[in-house]
This record gives structure tokens, C-alpha cells and sequence, in this order.
């Protein structure tokens, strides 16, 4: 049983991933990212990051957890997102994708690489976080 | 006479999770796909227990909470919110909404029944 709910978890993960992909390069192109879109994002990743370590998925909290942080505040706050953000996100969303359908318990690509990634959307939350104090 | 639990979660794998812990401990269950769903179940039938995620489309948790709490035969029913956000904020705004009790995801299926246990007590 636990097998197939897992089953469930990784279709539902990756079509959720799919869609905010598809909303974020789509609205990026027009006028920029809808309070929907963006709520819609950290909830993604909000989800994962507590679902992912039940289903023998915690390597994906690695990112999910700096990316729902930085989407939580941008959903609250008037701040445009740029094209970098956009693209980082993006980034992360592919990497997520892969790992959910490889058996590898590690995040694909260099331990650099996803340092760099979540240092990337930390320092968004430290930088907002700042300019509240 | 089994207790009746109604778990609301935007997320089918852990409503599956969920549904499958308690019902295999002999709870009856009903299942919400969000706030807004869960309202149907409002309807004066008896719930022992209501667990709710606080994230959610439509109507989130607190919404959901808050809708429960202003219905007569509910307002002192046990709700434990199931959420992953740990923000102390957060549960002090889920406490004064009419919250129970809080469980942090991920977790083990023990300790949500140790919960519920608790709280049915």
C-alpha cells in the first residue's frame, strides 16, 4: 500500500511541477507573474517539503525548502519578479523533476550547483527580511 | 462505536497516507481535497476529530477552521492542523483561529494517532 501511495506522490509532484513551470514561463512572457501563480509555487514546494522525506524523497527538501521561503514572501509582498528569478526557479523545478524519477538518493547534478541554487533563494529571504527590520 | 475523522489536504498522497493509518486502526474517515470541499461535511453529522492542512487552495486551513468554529455542534470539536509550516506566527494565529493542536509534516503515522488519541481522551 505504501508503495502505491508513493507512486502517488511522485505523479502528483510532477504534474504540479509541470504546471508551475508551464505558469511561470508563460506569465513571464506577458506581464509578469500573477499573485496566483506565485502562491501556487510556494505551495508546490511547500508540499513537497513536508511530503518528499515520507515518500524517500528528503534529498528534495534540500531545494524545495530556500524556493518556498522566497516564493512565501513574494506572494506577500509588491516586489516585481525578474527574468533571473524566473529563470532559477525554473532551474530548481527541473532539478526537483529529475530526482523524483531516478533512484538515486541524491539531488542530480554537483553538490556546487545546488549550494549555489539555494544560496541563491536564501539570500532573496535575508535580503526581504532585512528590509522589514 | 468507531470514531468519525474528517481529513482535508490538498495533497492526494498524504489524504492516501492519512486515510490508510486511521482507517487501519478502525476510525471511520472523510476525506476533504480542500476547505471548500470540507464544508459539505459540515452538515451537523457527528465528527469526533477534524485534521486539516493549513496551505490550501479555495479555502485554506484557517478559513477552514474558523467556518468550523462558528457552527453550534462544532465549535468544541478537537482540530489538528497537519502542515508543514513551523512558524511560531502561524500557530499562534491557528490557536486563536480555534485550534487544537498542531503536527508537523513529515511525520510518523504513530505520532498522528498518538495525537488524535490525546485529544479524543
Amino acid at each position: 500500500m505504501i508503495e502505491e501511495i508513493k507512486k502517488i506522490f511522485i505523479e502528483e509532484t510532477d504534474t504540479d511541477l509541470k504546471i508551475i513551470r508551464a505558469e511561470l514561463v508563460k506569465e513571464s512572457a506577458s506581464s509578469g507573474l500573477s499573485i496566483s501563480v506565485l502562491e501556487k509555487v510556494f505551495r508546490t514546494m511547500h508540499t513537497i517539503k513536508g511530503s518528499a522525506p515520507m515518500f524517500g524523497f528528503p534529498h528534495l527538501t534540500k531545494i524545495a525548502n530556500p524556493v518556498a521561503r522566497a516564493f512565501e514572501i513574494f506572494s506577500k509582498s509588491d516586489n516585481c519578479i525578474g527574468a533571473q528569478v524566473i529563470e532559477k526557479t525554473t532551474n530548481a523545478i527541473d532539478i526537483l523533476q529529475e530526482a523524483l524519477h531516478s533512484d538515486e538518493e541524491h539531488l542530480p547534478g554537483s553538490a556546487e550547483e545546488h549550494l549555489m541554487m539555494v544560496d541563491y533563494f536564501n539570500d532573496i529571504c535575508k535580503t526581504n527580511q532585512e528590509a522589514d527590520d | 462505536m468507531a470514531k468519525t475523522v474528517l481529513i482535508v489536504d490538498d495533497s492526494e498522497s498524504i489524504r492516501e497516507v492519512v486515510n490508510f493509518t486511521l482507517q487501519n486502526e478502525g476510525y471511520d474517515v472523510l476525506v476533504g481535497v480542500d476547505g471548500e470541499d470540507a464544508l459539505q461535511f459540515l452538515d451537523g453529522r457527528t465528527l469526533d476529530i477534524v485534521i486539516t492542512d493549513l496551505h490550501m487552495p479555495n479555502l485554506d486551513g484557517l478559513g477552514l477552521i474558523r467556518k468550523i468554529r462558528e457552527i453550534e455542534a462544532y465549535q468544541h470539536i478537537p482540530i489538528l492542523f497537519l502542515t508543514t509550516e513551523s512558524q511560531a506566527s502561524k500557530k499562534m494565529e491557528a490557536k486563536q483561529a480555534g485550534a487544537t493542536g498542531w503536527i508537523i509534516k513529515p511525520f510518523v503515522p504513530a505520532k498522528l494517532l498518538s495525537a488524535i488519541s490525546r485529544v479524543l481522551r
